[in-house]
C-alpha cells in the first residue's frame, strides 16, 4: 500500500484510457463509422462504478476534453457531457454494481443516450447538427460491448490488483 | 467517506459544468484560444501517429507480397502513363510560357508553377458527422491555416489549424466549408457549400433561370484568393427548380475521393519568383528535345 500502490493503479487505469482513446480515433471503413461505440465514455463508466475514489468527475471531464481535441468539436463540449455521465454513474455506483448484467446494459444504454442527446444539443447551438438516425446508433452498439468492456477491464483490475 | 463524497458530487458537478460552458465560450469565440487547442493537439499527435501504424504495416505487408507479374504489368502500366504526361507537360509548359508573356502585356500578375508537397492522411474521417482529417504534416513543414489542399481527382478542403507536427484538414463536405467555383461550360459562378460528411456539396444562391445542367463541371474560380483557379471540385447531379422560388437546388458531387484518397497535396501560392523557374525548365526541356532530334537526323544520316 501507499504512495507506490497509488501509482501504480493511477498508471495502470490512465494506459486503459489511452487505450480507449485509440479506440475512439481508430480508422474504420466509411459505413462502419456510425457503429463505433463510445470507446472512451465506457472506459469512464466501468472506473467510475469500481473506483469512484480514484477516477472522477474532473478525470472524466479531462478525457471529455481530450475527445473534443481528438474529434475537432468545440472544446468542452464532450468535456461537458463526461461530466454529466461521470456525475450520474458516481451517484449511483452501488445500485449499478449490484444490479445484473442485463440491467447494466440497460444503464449503459441510458448514460450513452444521454450523452449524446446533449452533445447533439450543443452541435445545435455550433451548427454542426448531424442530419442523420445513424447519429443515434452507438447508443446499440455501446451497450452490445458493455458486457466485453466490462469484463476484460475487472481481469486487468484483478490482475495488477487496481485499488 | 462515502457519504461526504457524494455530498460533494453535485457541488464537483457544478463546477465543471460551468467550466465547460467558459472553455466552449472562449472556444467559440476567442481565437487566441487555438494556441491551447494546439498545444493539446500536439500532446495527442502520438496517437494519431499509433493509430496509423497497423495501417502502414498492412500497407507494407500488401506491397511485398504483389507478385512479379503484377509488378512487371504495374511497370508497364505507369511508364506508359509517364510518357503521356510528360508529353502533356511539354505542352503545358509552352503553354505557360505563352501565357505568361500573354498576361505580361496585358500587365497582370501571373500565378505559374506554383509550389505543392505531398502530406499523408492520418486517421481519416473519426467521426461520422465532422468532414474533418489528420494530415501528417504541420508547422514544422511550413504548413498554415487556411491553406488549400488538393487531391489526385479535385479539391479536397483546406487547413483550419495547425500543430507542430499534424495539422486539421477541413474537407469540402463540412458544413462550414464553402468553395467559390465557376461551370467549366457557361463560366457562371457559384459557391459550392458543404452539407455534412458523406453528403454532397450545395451550389447556393443560382438563380432559377441560370443556363447550368446535370453533368456540368464546376472548378475552382480563385475568388476569394484562397483556392488556387481551375481545380475541379465536382459535378452537377441533380437540379431541382422550386415553382415560387428564385433560387434552385443544385447539388454537386465532388470529383475528388474525399475518404478514399490517403495522400493529398499541400498548395502554397508562390510568387512571380516561380515564374523564372518554370522559364528555365522550358529551356531545358526544349535543349533536350533538341538534341535528341539532332541525334535522330544524325542516325538517319548514317544509315542513310
Amino acid at each position: 500500500m501507499g504512495v507506490n500502490s497509488t501509482g501504480r493503479s493511477l498508471t495502470i487505469i490512465y494506459l486503459t484510457f489511452v487505450f480507449a482513446l485509440l479506440l475512439t480515433i481508430f480508422p474504420m471503413p466509411t459505413w462502419l463509422l456510425w457503429f463505433r461505440p463510445e470507446w472512451a465514455l465506457l472506459f469512464v463508466i466501468y472506473w467510475i462504478v469500481a473506483l469512484p475514489n480514484r477516477v472522477g468527475i474532473a478525470t472524466s471531464w479531462c478525457i471529455g476534453l481530450l475527445v473534443d481535441v481528438l474529434n475537432g468539436a468545440t472544446l468542452g463540449e464532450h468535456a461537458m457531457a463526461f461530466a454529466l455521465v461521470a456525475y450520474l454513474a458516481a451517484k449511483s455506483f452501488r445500485q449499478f454494481r449490484m444490479s445484473a448484467w442485463w440491467q447494466q446494459m440497460i444503464s449503459v444504454s441510458i448514460f450513452v443516450a444521454l450523452y449524446q442527446l446533449l452533445i447533439f444539443f450543443l452541435e445545435g447551438i455550433t451548427g454542426t447538427i448531424p442530419k442523420t438516425v445513424l447519429y443515434w446508433l452507438p447508443i446499440l452498439t455501446s451497450m452490445l460491448v458493455w458486457p466485453l468492456v466490462f469484463i476484460v477491464l475487472r481481469r486487468i483490475r484483478r490482475r495488477y490488483q487496481v485499488t | 467517506m462515502l457519504f461526504n463524497n457524494s455530498q460533494y458530487l453535485g457541488i464537483r458537478f457544478t463546477f465543471f459544468l460551468i467550466l465547460s460552458i467558459i472553455v466552449m465560450v472562449m472556444d467559440h469565440r476567442n481565437h487566441q484560444f487555438g494556441t491551447i487547442r494546439g498545444m493539446l493537439s500536439d500532446a495527442m499527435a502520438p496517437l494519431q501517429y499509433t493509430v496509423n501504424w497497423p495501417m502502414a504495416l498492412t500497407q507494407r505487408l500488401k506491397d511485398n507480397v504483389h507478385s512479379k507479374h503484377e509488378l512487371v504489368t504495374e511497370n508497364t502500366h505507369l511508364k506508359m502513363q509517364n510518357l503521356l504526361l510528360k508529353a502533356k507537360v511539354q505542352n503545358i509548359l509552352a503553354l505557360q510560357k505563352e501565357n505568361t508573356s500573354l498576361r505580361a502585356l496585358l500587365k497582370s500578375s501571373s500565378q505559374i508553377l506554383d509550389h505543392v508537397a505531398v502530406a499523408q492522411l492520418l486517421a481519416i474521417n473519426m467521426d461520422a458527422y465532422i468532414a474533418q482529417a489528420i494530415l501528417d504534416k504541420g508547422k514544422d513543414d511550413k504548413v498554415y491555416v487556411g491553406q488549400p489542399v488538393l487531391g489526385a481527382n479535385g479539391v479536397m478542403g483546406q487547413v483550419i489549424q495547425v500543430g507542430r507536427w499534424t495539422s486539421r484538414l477541413m474537407l469540402i463536405t463540412d458544413t462550414r466549408s464553402a468553395v467559390p467555383v465557376v461551370n467549366d461550360r457557361t463560366g457562371m459562378r457559384a459557391i459550392a457549400v458543404g452539407t455534412g460528411a458523406f453528403r454532397p456539396l450545395s451550389l447556393i444562391n443560382v438563380p432559377d433561370t441560370a443556363d447550368i445542367a446535370v453533368g456540368d463541371r464546376v472548378s475552382t474560380s480563385g475568388l476569394g484568393l484562397l483556392y488556387p483557379v481551375g481545380y475541379p471540385v465536382g459535378i452537377v447531379t441533380s437540379i431541382r427548380k422550386k415553382p415560387g422560388e428564385q433560387f434552385s437546388d443544385v447539388v454537386v458531387s465532388p470529383t475528388a475521393h474525399l475518404y478514399r484518397d490517403t495522400q493529398v497535396l499541400l498548395y502554397w501560392h508562390t510568387k512571380a519568383g516561380m515564374v523564372d523557374e518554370a522559364a528555365s525548365q522550358l529551356k531545358q526541356m526544349q535543349q533536350e528535345d533538341k538534341n535528341m532530334n539532332q541525334q535522330i537526323i544524325e542516325r538517319v544520316r548514317d544509315g542513310g
